[in-house]
């Protein structure tokens, strides 16, 4: 059998054995909004680690992460701050998944609207999510479909590749809800962690053993095993990453899901330990190209191909499979949270009280489909594209969140104005830099890029802003908190 | 133990930064076969890692197994 009849094959075996994964999730389902968003918050431990690896390791781990290493070398280590990306949660995670069970919050905004008492911040909360997901999402795409070409010589083109994906994904989200996207995650991620691990091992041994394989890196590329003249500030930018990536809704919407706070405690110790174990892999791939390509490649993005597409071309098959289950498993959980910001928090579409009517599940089983043929349209504009830069991109853009979702819990002088114009005045910031909107870049002068003036000017409104008006709105608000978390300080009188 | 918890993670995370600055020099060789500027980094996210495992079992754990009990979830 061609390398690829058998990549078709597998690809169709996958998919089949999703689509009955979802079919059985769908089932079991129930018609309400809570049910299609967040399975019930009724999570297991296996499901909720399996879900959170699949959201967090992407085609970013699997595909990118081996072309940076190679591109980059220690340039890309940056990546290595996610580790701390769990402590930022050790604060607020099972607040939040208190305070979600306790008030049935199903989006981000749900809770900070809640709390502010104000619809301005759910506005602009629900708009930077959404601008956070999208790009992330079709990133997903973009590298599926680059990947798909290059294992296949070209044979099945980025536009078969990017349809395929994006017809599966629309079929199971459509059917399964949140229960089909945990499911098929906890079988996906399994799949492509197990299928990296093993490449990693298979490069090493075509690389004549470990001490060949990193005696050619050093002798050959030596640079890239130094930090020397590799630091600017942007590496150090980059590592700001991880509180920002804690944010993003699909993975708080995952704090929500749990059964049990237990369940969550436990989640967030887990996904560091993968994380160092998986992206170790990552770097022993993209360093071995070092010396299993000598002739060099013209797209970095494509290392992960051209190491197994002569080598080992029905593993590259298997690879493809877990690059496209990577994929898959992060696109599923964006385009579902995406679904839950439009459908609960845009435009005031939904009053709370309506909010397991069926015409509301309805319409945000549909607005997660439409949601993915716009993500499939812009994708295959983006051929050419940088995965890591879009992926970037994205990731960046939750780091608004930050100072209002710590004020909630951890500064009681916080008012809804502060709340308010901190997003939407870090939004307009981080804006400005990223895209040099009017030449206004230029009064954000390097080396500080948007990440930073992004979060620089999300603290400066919110505190300031804050300082200057009232929190009368929301002091009830602040005691009821109190009071769920049972963090409530007894009076003398009491 | 929370606190020793907390120090070890903020160590690894100090490692994490200083590393690459060169402030531990720029040795060339290899540490236990891994490029040594690597093999450090490697260390401070393991350091990190390990400081954050006990933060969860001296301090996390506990607080999410009382959040359990007062709304009577068996874990």
């Amino acid at each position: 059998m061609s390398v690829v009849n058998f990549t078709i094959l597998i690809l169709i075996v996958y998919l089949v054995g999703l689509k009955f994964l979802s079919y059985f999730a769908h089932r079991i389902s129930t018609a309400s909004s809570e049910d299609y968003f967040l399975a019930s918050r009724n999570i297991g431990l296996i499901a909720l680690v399996g879900t959170t690896m699949a959201s967090i390791f992407s085609t970013g781990t699997v595909v990118s992460s081996p072309s940076e290493f190679y591109r980059q070398g220690t340039g890309y280590f940056w990546v290595f701050f996610f580790a701390f990306m769990p402590v930022v949660y050790f604060f607020l995670a099972t607040k939040m998944w208190r305070l979600g069970k306790s008030k049935g919050y199903i989006t981000p905004g749900d809770m900070l609207g809640d709390f502010y008492k104000s619809k301005t911040v759910v506005f602009w909360c629900a708009a930077i999510g959404l601008l956070a997901i999208l790009p992330y999402a079709v990133a997903q795409l973009v590298a599926i479909g680059k990947t798909f070409e290059s294992l296949t010589d070209g044979r099945i083109t980025y536009f078969w590749g990017v349809t395929v994906v994006s017809i599966s994904i629309a079929l199971y989200m459509y059917f399964g809800g949140a229960r089909a996207v945990v499911w098929t995650d906890v079988v996906q991620g399994f799949i492509f962690a197990a299928l990296l691990i093993i490449a990693g091992f298979m490069v090493v041994s075509w690389s004549g053993g470990w001490d060949p394989l990193i005696g050619n890196l050093m002798e050959k590329t030596a640079a890239r095993t130094s930090f020397a003249g590799k630091i600017r500030w942007n590496y150090y930018e980059l590592g700001l990453l991880p509180l920002s990536f804690s944010f993003l809704p699909y993975i708080w919407q995952r704090m929500y899901m749990a059964r049990s706070a237990s369940h969550v405690a436990k989640n967030l110790v887990a996904v560091p330990i993968i994380f160092i174990v998986l992206f170790f892999t990552t770097w022993v791939i993209g360093s071995s190209a070092h010396t299993l390509l000598p002739e060099g490649l013209t797209d970095a993005d494509r290392v992960l191909g051209a190491l197994f597409s002569e080598k080992a071309p029905y593993f590259g098959a298997l690879l493809l499979v877990a690059a496209f289950a990577a994929g898959m498993s992060t696109v599923d959980s964006q385009m579902l949270s995406a679904g839950s910001l439009l459908t609960h928090d845009l435009g005031g579409i939904v009053r709370r009280s309506h909010r397991e009517s069926s015409g509301v599940f309805i319409f945000g089983k549909w607005s997660t489909v439409i949601l993915m043929a716009l993500l499939y349209w812009w994708a295959l504009t983006l051929q050419t594209a940088s995965i890591l830069n879009l992926i970037i991109l994205g990731v960046s853009l939750t780091i608004i969140y930050i100072p209002c979702v710590f004020g909630m819990f951890y500064w009681k002088k916080a008012t809804p104005a502060g709340a308010a114009w901190s997003m939407g005045g870090g939004l307009i910031v981080f804006c400005i830099k990223q895209f040099k909107i009017f030449g206004l870049d230029a009064y954000l002068p390097p080396p500080m890029g948007a990440i930073t003036y992004g979060l620089l000017a999300s603290i400066v409104f919110f505190v300031v802003v804050s300082l200057l008006t009232s929190n009368a709105r929301i002091m009830h608000m602040q005691r009821e908190y109190d009071e769920i978390l049972g963090e409530v300080t007894p009076q003398p009188a009491d | 133990m929370a606190g020793i918890g907390w120090s070890i993670m903020a160590l690894g995370f100090l490692m994490q930064v200083l590393v690459p600055l060169g402030i531990f020099g720029r040795p060339d060789g290899l540490i236990i076969g891994i490029p040594a500027q690597l093999f450090y980094v490697f260390v401070a996210t393991w350091v990190l890692v390990a400081g954050l495992v006990i933060v969860y079992f001296s301090w996390l754990m506990p607080h999410a197994r009382r959040l359990d009990a007062s709304l009577n979830i068996e874990d």
